[in-house]
């Protein structure tokens, strides 16, 4: 058996002549937290829905738990627990009442709830109608809702999306409580990037329907590589006088960029300057993560 | 054990519900306007017109009921309103995502809001005749009652409904907004009347107007509601399942 718990192929959907998902080829490996990143309209929903049988994929596989989805979704959706986008819920029933319809589905005893609702702590308000809730109430009772059934596969569309910053907070310490806790593995959707960074242990990146990032959040971050910025006068003349020397600048305006690996800025420092230059600015500079994904998605986008 | 389970959830989700006040406004209704029929005209005129007729006043009260007052033309609008409610409760707060990611089988899930509609449906007939007897009796009617022709009547009407029943279950699956579905059904009834009176050998092929033979008076043959519900029922039932499971949730 394969290592990923979730593993597709291909994976394509086509509204019309719109491709929403491109060619994805997911893998989300065991006990990880995978991130899955991209801006609002990239193709998370519709790929999400897809894991979940909800949506027929246009070609492509699916595959959960190494086996496909398509003649195996009942047996596999009992191991998934899901919230996508907004949390749904029947407002004017009690939180108790909503668990409750997804607990006799499940096949569940009653104890079940008691417990999802302790772990969103949730407890207190079980017997309060829906509807009176606050949005980060609601979403904390979307996830209790997925949690229901001890599913080792928890997937969370957007789970932060409306809350206020506290909100946030609680839901990600929640999020990232569950692989250790309960064992479980999560793919989680966000646009936001700092929610992933905080979160994740890997990350997909999508756009336009196309992964054009997969891998662990440490080697999206080896991406951001280092590099030198310098502002020298005159700045043609200086870059030259770099070339000369061996070195490789790329001139972008009024500075000059040099890759760190090549020399130290000390160096480079006294370069210039026992060479008649005048050194108005010289530092490191290090694309933050926030670079990295406009670069990724602009690669995506281009491609 | 699924399709009970299903049953259980989609009942406890009408919890406090619209569809209660419903079935208790329009029985209630349809008896106040039944008995204000009675109180009114049963002495001075409809008396004379069930001894013309040589009929029984329990017949009478029931083709006032079915005809004058249009409850077997208006009954289809009725039920697509229950379906239309049956199903609101998913759309309201986009409730269909998360059950249709539970392990259930869709199809399931897809006859067991039929089986609801028909149910609450079924209450509305049985509440509405059940005020029939009650007018009746406080009328003060000179004949006895007829059980088997008022259970007939309540039967065939559940027959009637079966077809209307299948296609608002569907109907009401596709729409959003419980308001089309709705809307449709109003149409499909002013539609069935105009054909009736027009084309009255071809309105055995709409759906809305089967639950109107179901009275078992006059020309009318309750066979037509018998069979034309139980054949549009299952046509149309087996359409929207294979329609709603491969249906995408979006």
């Amino acid at each position: 058996m394969s290592d990923y718990l979730i593993e597709t192929n291909q994976l394509t959907k086509k509204f019309g002549n719109f491709k929403a998902v491109d060619s994805i080829d997911l893998k989300v490996k065991k006990g990880s937290i995978y991130g899955f990143l991209g801006p609002n309209g990239a193709g998370k929903s519709t790929t999400i829905r897809m894991l979940l049988g909800l949506i027929q994929p246009t070609s492509g596989r699916v595959n959960l738990f190494g086996k496909p989805l398509k003649s195996n979704r009942i047996p596999i959706l009992k191991r998934v627990g899901s919230m996508v986008e907004y949390p749904s819920y029947y407002g004017h029933l009690t939180a108790y009442e909503n668990l409750n319809t997804t607990r006799i589905l499940l096949g569940l005893e009653a104890k079940e709830i008691d417990k999802v609702l302790e772990i969103v702590r949730l407890t207190e308000v079980k017997n309060k109608a829906v509807k009176k809730f606050s949005m980060g109430m609601k979403q904390r009772l979307g996830i209790a809702n997925a949690l229901l059934g001890n599913p080792e596969l928890l997937i969370l569309d957007e789970p932060t999306n409306g809350l206020d910053p506290s909100g946030i907070h609680e839901i990600r310490d929640l999020i990232k409580s569950l692989p250790k806790k309960m064992g479980i593995t999560v793919l989680v959707s966000s646009h936001i990037l700092s929610e992933i960074d905080l979160l994740a242990t890997d990350v997909g990146i999508i756009t336009k329907g196309k992964l054009v990032f997969q891998g662990s959040l440490e080697e999206l971050h080896q991406r951001g590589k280092s590099q030198i910025a310098i502002e020298a006068n005159p700045v043609e003349d200086a870059a030259a006088h770099l070339i000369n020397n061996g070195f490789q600048p790329e001139i972008e305006g009024e500075t000059i960029y040099l890759q760190v690996g090549e020399a130290g800025p000390a160096v480079l420092n006294k370069e210039l300057v026992m060479n008649g230059f005048a050194v108005n600015k010289l530092a490191v500079e290090r694309k933050t993560l926030e670079d990295i994904f406009l670069e990724v998605t602009k690669e995506g986008a281009t491609a | 054990m699924t399709m009970i389970n299903l049953l259980r959830t989609d009942f406890m989700k009408q919890k406090g519900g619209f569809i209660w006040l419903f079935l208790l406004i329009i029985p209630l209704g349809t008896t106040a306007a039944m008995f204000l029929d009675m109180y009114l005209r049963y002495e001075d005129y409809l008396y004379q017109k069930v001894q013309q007729q040589g009929t029984t006043s329990w017949h009478l009260l029931l083709g006032e009921n079915h005809f004058v007052l249009g409850w077997g033309a208006f009954l289809p609008v009725f039920v697509a309103v229950i379906a239309a409610l049956v199903h609101h409760v998913e759309f309201k707060q986009q409730s269909w995502k998360s059950l249709l990611s539970l392990p259930v089988p869709r199809g399931s899930v897809f006859i067991s809001k039929f089986f609801m509609i028909l149910l609450f449906s079924s209450l509305l007939i049985m509440l509405n005749t059940l005020g029939l007897v009650l007018v009746g009796k406080l009328s003060g009617f000179p004949e006895g009652f007829t059980f088997e022709f008022y259970s007939s009547y309540v039967l065939y009407q559940f027959l009637g409904i079966l077809g209307v029943a299948a296609l608002h279950n569907w109907l009401s699956s596709c729409f959003k907004n419980a308001v089309y579905p709705v809307v449709i059904a109003f149409v499909g009834m002013i539609a069935t009347s105009i054909v009736r009176l027009s084309f009255p050998e071809k309105v055995k092929f709409i759906p809305y107007s089967y639950a109107y033979y179901a009275d078992g008076l006059k020309e009318n043959d309750p066979m037509v509601a018998l069979y034309g519900g139980l054949i549009a029922g299952i046509l149309i039932l087996v359409f929207g399942i294979i329609e709603f499971k491969k249906r995408d949730i979006v």
